[in-house]
């Protein structure tokens, strides 16, 4: 076959056949060629209300909106009312959920209202499958939180006592761990991250914990701060964090532990001797 | 909303288990299944336990129905070993799936409802008519009673009821009255401003 233009006729040919309609009662529903990230076909419908033509996604968006409000974050409506409002999107109701809608009077303009109602749909529904799920990144740093703090109670001196959360002289800085004897202070804190871009804020956050720490009243006590790295978070990429993790251990003054050489902390604190 | 999965590994490794599995005469242990509101969800709903004498290998049938939209109802059978999502599907109504290219074309790849679900060898779920689900007599006499639609889903999947016929399913008749075969029956268009 030569290729020449004429291949778009067998194209719109082909997209074509995908519009399938069926009637219901006063309204339309009209399978569209427009893909969604579920595997099916968007539908849409029309419907006649006087003088006017509507044309809605039938709901399908604010479905897509609570199941990702479920399992995900709820700041999903305000994201899908931002991409409503750059399509110039009307917004009715139905079973007290939102329905998305255009409308027109001049039939001429139906396919128009479609081709809006369709890019406006396919797209919010792609803007909340393909979203951030901040919900992941909290369960990956409970895990390590969990195995992470089951280790240092194994290994940690005995006269050392455990704790976590805020120094009253740092306030508004969490601290993963913290080893105390009554004039000593061991700081630990935990890095991880489900994607390179959380792992990378996790160290950032804890090079400037430590930096505050270093440069606060509670500095003269302070015998070692650990950043305690988990070489098996899905974000971890020894290669693209290199520098990020050089600095850090240069910020923790050469303290820094890699879970897979976790035996490395038990030394750390071992010059916890009384 | 995370994409629902089509692909089932652990059936595309297990292939010739999966293919027992749907080929053997599963029993449903609850029939009549009745569909009850499920006040969470916007469906009522039935689940019966199914056995084929496997050891360890619990499956499950639900049928659903639709409180929002006339004569919209569903089956699924699930085979928990495989996955924690169904195995096999039917859907009346609803939208269109779309297939992976399997050299038919792409007219061919979208698959209007009514029709079925299920898993191919490479483990991807497809969706697909039989005969009777292209357009025609039967077709609308299966949109209309779900009982029909169980009758073909149970010759799909090999599941009967303890007597060994199709499994029969009771609806409360009255409460599905009140939805209208127009999905958009009770929907408000205002006609102020976009937002």
């Amino acid at each position: 076959m030569n290729l020449d233009c004429a291949l778009t006729d067998v194209i719109r040919r082909d997209f074509g056949a995908l519009w399938h309609c069926k009637q219901f009662g006063n309204t339309l529903e009209i399978t569209t060629p427009y893909f969604l990230p579920d595997s099916t076909l968007l539908s849409i419908f029309i419907t006649k209300r006087d003088e006017r033509y509507i044309v809605c996604e039938g709901g399908r968006v604010s479905e897509s909106i609570e199941l990702h409000c479920s399992i995900a974050s709820e700041d999903a409506p305000q994201v899908i009312h931002e991409v409503a409002r750059s399509f110039r999107m009307h917004v009715g109701r139905k079973d007290g959920r939102p329905l998305f809608f255009k409308e027109c009077s001049d039939p001429k303009l139906i396919s128009s209202v479609v081709f809006d109602v369709c890019s406006f749909s396919a797209t919010a529904c792609s803007t909340l499958a393909h979203a951030p799920n901040p919900r992941i990144e909290i369960e990956s740093e409970q895990r390590f939180k969990t195995r992470a703090n089951t280790f240092l109670n194994t290994v940690k001196p005995p006269h050392l006592e455990l704790t976590s959360g805020q120094i009253e002289e740092l306030p508004g800085i969490r601290f993963s761990a913290l080893l105390k004897s009554p004039s000593k202070l061991w700081i630990v804190q935990y890095v991880t991250g489900s994607s390179n871009s959380y792992f990378r804020k996790s160290i950032n956050d804890t090079t400037m914990s430590f930096h505050c720490a270093r440069v606060s009243a509670i500095n003269p006590l302070i015998v070692r701060t650990i950043p305690f790295v988990d070489t098996e978070a899905a974000g971890y990429d020894e290669p693209k964090l290199r520098w990020w993790l050089h600095e850090l251990d240069k910020t923790s003054k050469e303290s820094m532990v890699l879970w897979s050489k976790r035996e490395t902390l038990a030394s750390y604190l071992a010059d916890a001797a009384a | 909303m995370p994409k629902k999965s089509d692909y089932f590994p652990a059936v595309k490794q297990d292939y010739p288990i999966f293919r027992k599995f749907m080929l053997e005469t599963k029993v449903a242990s609850i029939s009549p299944m009745l569909l009850k509101d499920d006040r969470r969800r916007p469906e009522y709903i039935a689940q019966s336990p199914v056995e084929l004498g496997w050891q360890g290998f619990p499956c499950r049938v639900d049928a659903l129905h639709s409180k929002r939209r006339k004569g919209k109802y569903a089956f699924k059978l699930s085979a928990f070993h495989f996955s924690p999502e169904p195995v096999f599907r039917f859907d009346s109504h609803g939208s269109t799936h779309m297939n992976e290219e399997a050299g038919d074309g792409l007219p061919f790849r979208a698959v209007t409802t009514p029709h079925f679900h299920r898993i191919e060898p490479n483990g991807v779920m497809i969706a697909y008519k039989t005969p009777e689900l292209e357009s025609g007599d039967e077709c609308e006499r299966i949109l209309r009673s779900p009982q029909l639609g169980m009758k073909y889903f149970c010759a799909q999947t090999n599941v009967c009821a303890q007597n060994g016929f199709p499994i029969q399913l009771q609806i409360d008749t009255n409460e599905l009255d009140l939805s209208s075969e127009d999905p958009l029956v009770e929907a408000e268009f205002p006609t102020a401003d976009p937002v």
